[in-house]
């Protein structure tokens, strides 16, 4: 038996390793695409009160954020191809991935929503009423106005999600997909090194939390109106120049 | 020309305008006093319809809209003939100050941007704001930004602006700069609606006061009519609080 602990395996298991990261990038991007759109939608009919899908999106995020992933996981896994078989639908052929994918996407947007919700509440009221009575329309005043100012709010807290989002996609593998710790798991069972390969995993995740961390402060920073610098100082008068002479 | 005739609201059981007439030449000035809670914010949002009235009607240039049973055509229509100026600014934070101007005239009125540019370059030199136009508005005094809020509504020519005591959120010394610049707007022959505080600013500019109190219009008249011999108990007793220099 050679199980020793051997530093020199976890650079060997790298690169094998990193052939998984495509799928756990994949995982993370559509999941989270997944969870913007649907937690968009989730706020939306909140904070207009659209009856019945409003109790539904109620009973929906409150389920998500109170139970673990782990169990979404199998629940809709194993769950929603018994039901589709159920409807006369056969899902054997079904890519893992989807389920993933319906997983993670909905937790996102469970979380998400809330993000959204009070990102939105949050731009001052009076603003609303300044684009409507200047004649914009709802269209125009949510996107040249609510939105861009919602993102700014939202983006912290978003990024957080993104990031623990990537981290919980390391339960793929218990389904059997072979993303980045599904790929370490494998290989560690075949040599026989699992901590050697784990931590090829570990120094992946960490890096890759890393890159995105920056990418998202750098974007609130590019993005935050209110963090930028001054312009050069005005050399005018701050005194008010009135044109035409007051007759008053 | 405008006029709104018998404006009718009410929250619940708590009848806030009950029925109030007014009609205004073009470019004629209008200051609304009255005590706090007598109904000039809500006349004022019922007039642009960020209020839903109840019943009457105004004209705006053009027909007759009944508040209770307009298009949303007809509200889009009067609003872009209508400019309000709010008590906290209400600028879009996410907007330079040129920005602010810019915005309504290309979106709404559908002026080209390099017009739309020259014309809020022009309106921030007239605001005295010429060398701030890239500043945003988190990074301006609240008189700055209320002179700039005056030059957003300004900018699209309306027939009329409302002020909503627009310069009751600021400090003492940044009044007179926005009062100035108001002055401006009178100039320019723009018709006012202005709910103010400020006596001397409604005896010295207005063509018209207008005393309101528990949502109806008590007394009306010139300034000198109105400050220096008011008939009516109430507005003598509203306006004895205040100290106004007679010209
Ligand atoms: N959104 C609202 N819901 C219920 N009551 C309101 C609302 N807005 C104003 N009111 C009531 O209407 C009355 C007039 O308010 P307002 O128009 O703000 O008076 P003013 O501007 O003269 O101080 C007050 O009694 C106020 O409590
Ligand atoms: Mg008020």
């Amino acid at each position: 038996m050679t199980n020793y602990f051997q530093p020199h395996l976890i650079w060997e298991f790298l690169p094998d390793v990193l052939s998984a990261l495509p799928t756990t990038l994949l995982l993370t991007l559509v999941s989270t695409i997944i969870g913007v759109i649907v937690g968009a939608g989730i706020a939306y009919v909140r904070m207009e009160n659209t009856p019945i899908f409003k109790q539904i999106a109620v009973v929906f995020t409150s389920f998500v954020r109170g139970t673990p992933i782990l169990i979404q996981m199998f629940l809709v896994y194993y769950g929603l191809p018994m039901f589709l078989s159920y409807i006369g639908i056969n899902a054997d052929s079904v890519n893992p991935l989807i389920y993933l994918f319906i997983t993670y996407g909905l937790n996102m947007a469970a979380f998400l929503s809330e993000i959204i919700r009070a990102a939105l509440a949050s731009v001052p009221k009076t603003q609303k009423e300044a684009a409507m009575t200047a004649g914009y329309t709802k269209q125009q005043m949510y996107f040249k106005i609510i939105f861009p100012q919602a993102i700014i709010i939202a983006m912290p807290s978003f990024a957080t999600m993104v990031i623990s989002l990537l981290q919980d996609t390391s339960l793929a593998f218990t389904i059997g997909v072979l993303d980045v710790v599904g790929k370490a798991k494998a290989l560690g069972t075949a040599t026989f090194h699992t901590v050697e390969a784990y931590i090829s995993a570990m120094i992946i995740f960490v890096i890759l939390s890393f890159i995105l961390e920056r990418t998202f402060r750098w974007v609130e920073k590019r993005s935050n109106y209110a963090s930028r610098p001054m312009p050069i100082m005005a050399t005018n008068p701050v005194i008010p120049v009135i044109e035409k002479p007051e007759t008053v | 020309m405008i006029e709104v005739k018998a404006l009718h609201k009410r929250f619940n059981d708590n009848e806030v305008l009950k029925g109030v007439d007014l009609a205004l030449q073009p470019g004629e000035v209008v200051t609304i006093l009255g005590p706090s809670g007598s109904g000039k914010t809500t006349f004022l949002r019922c007039l642009n319809f960020l209020e839903h009235a109840d019943s009457g009607a105004i004209k705006i240039d053009q027909d007759w809209v009944n508040f209770n049973q307009a298009t949303s055509q007809e509200v889009m229509a009067l609003r872009r003939r209508m400019g309000m100026v709010f008590q906290n600014y209400a600028l879009f934070l996410n907007k330079t100050a040129r920005q602010n101007i810019m915005e309504p005239m290309v979106l709404v009125h559908k002026v080209s941007p390099t017009e739309a540019y020259d014309r809020a370059t022009q309106l921030l030199q007239t605001i005295g704001l010429g060398a701030f136009g890239d500043y945003y508005p988190a990074q301006l005094s609240g008189g700055q930004q209320q002179r700039i809020g005056i030059a957003r509504a300004l900018a699209v020519h309306p027939t009329v602006l409302l002020f909503d005591e627009p310069t009751a959120a600021l400090d003492p010394e940044l009044v007179g700069e926005v009062l100035k610049v108001m002055k401006a707007v009178k100039q320019a022959g723009v018709a006012m609606i202005v709910v103010t505080h400020e006596m001397q600013f409604a005896y010295e500019v207005s063509d018209r006061v207008i005393f309101m109190a528990d949502g109806a219009i008590v007394e009306q008249g010139t300034p000198q009519q109105i400050f220096e011999s008011p008939k009516e108990a109430r507005t003598k007793a509203f306006l004895s609080r205040f100290k106004v220099r007679y010209a």
